[in-house]
């Protein structure tokens, strides 16, 4: 039967196409892909250091998980700061972030609601960084949009009763889940 | 001038791409290039006993290589609750081929940080309270077939106009850290 379809192509040159394709999709560079919006479900984990001198330092760890969606919300997420006592913070309401298309810079901001105490109840949360607080982190994305690096913004901490947040820089990374 | 038939420009050109395959495979190029965009993170800890305290530093960083030179970015440099915003204005970086080698970023240095309380060369970098400018050069080590590198501020970390070589010891203060392609 007549294949009325396609006019039939060159195996040398089908050959050469399908060669060269292959070579470009094992060899190429990964696009510039910041425009990408940071949605999806992220697992963070960041620390910081802070002691007297002479004294004790000693390193401060949070870990996250954070919920985002394309419209530059953060819609649910925990925040456990871990600094001997353990406070499991919740994402609040109006959490943002946003993210600059030209270089993949942004800021991410979190309201926090307050545990009334630590995990083992001991200790009070509010003293951390004081009631219905946002701490606000900068942040730049790798690898497509499927990381960031984050550290916090100056000021990190803002409160209801305090603006003057200056807290030791909280760094780390963000994977997607 | 006789031609070539197509069994013999098919094994010629699959030689040449399994070449190149195995070659990628074991990293066997004259020398990494890291030509792209990059976002990175260096944190790092210091204390002085005559201010009493200890504290963690990061930078957070964001720049451009391109025909092996650094051609733009952003360095945002957090000290103890200060952060100081740094433009990059240029650099430059050299790798050997096992993908060990240096990176330097020139920057501009503001008067003060992002809330004006801070002032940013005298107190962020140990520098004369009007310097405008530095550069950090950074030991760094390539991975992941070229997406990634880790980094350790260089013995002679600041160099510039107003870095001595004191201040320029400044390695172990801004500590070490990665960069990914973005």
């Amino acid at each position: 039967m007549t294949n009325l379809c396609c006019p039939r192509k060159s195996p040398r040159r089908t050959f050469a196409a399908l060669a060269i394709t292959t070579f470009l999709a094992f060899y190429a560079s990964p696009l510039f892909a910041v425009t990408q919006q940071l949605v999806g479900k992220w697992a963070c984990v960041g620390q910081g250091a802070f002691g007297f001198n002479p004294g004790t330092l000693a390193t401060i760890n949070e870990a996250l998980q954070l919920a985002t969606d394309s419209l530059g919300n953060v819609n649910s997420g925990t925040l456990i700061y871990a600094g001997a006592e353990n406070c499991d913070f919740t994402v609040a309401k109006g959490s943002t972030y946003n993210v600059n298309a030209s270089n993949g810079t942004g800021v991410i901001d979190l309201n926090l609601n307050v545990p009334e105490t630590d995990e083992d109840s001991d200790f009070d949360c509010d003293s951390i960084f004081g009631a219905s607080p946002t701490v606000e982190s900068d942040i730049v994305l790798v690898n497509g949009a499927q990381q960031f690096f984050f550290t916090g913004a100056d000021p990190y901490v803002t409160t209801e009763e305090n603006d003057a947040g200056d807290f030791v820089p909280i760094s780390g990374k963000c994977v997607k889940q | 001038m006789k031609k070539m038939n197509l069994k013999t420009f098919a094994s010629i050109l699959a030689t040449s791409v399994l070449t190149l395959i195995i070659a990628r495979a074991d990293g066997a190029f004259a020398a990494p290039t890291l030509a792209g965009n990059w976002g990175c993170l260096t944190t790092g800890v210091f204390g002085d006993v005559a201010d009493g305290i200890n504290f963690s530093l990061a930078q957070l960083m964001q720049f451009t290589i391109s025909a092996n030179k650094v051609t733009s970015g952003v360095v945002r440099y957090h000290i103890s609750g200060q952060l100081c915003v740094l433009p990059v204005t240029g650099g430059t970086y050299n790798l050997n081929t096992s993908g060990v080698g240096k990176l330097s970023i020139a920057l501009t240095i503001p008067a003060l940080d992002v809330d004006g309380d801070f002032p940013c060369a005298a107190d962020g970098f140990g520098l004369g309270e009007d310097v405008e400018s530095v550069t950090e050069t950074f030991d760094i080590v390539v991975a992941d077939q070229q997406t990634q590198f880790g980094m350790v501020g260089a013995d002679d970390f600041l160099s510039g106009p107003g870095a001595s070589e004191a201040n320029g010891d400044f390695s172990s203060i801004i500590g070490s850290g990665r960069c990914v392609k973005q």
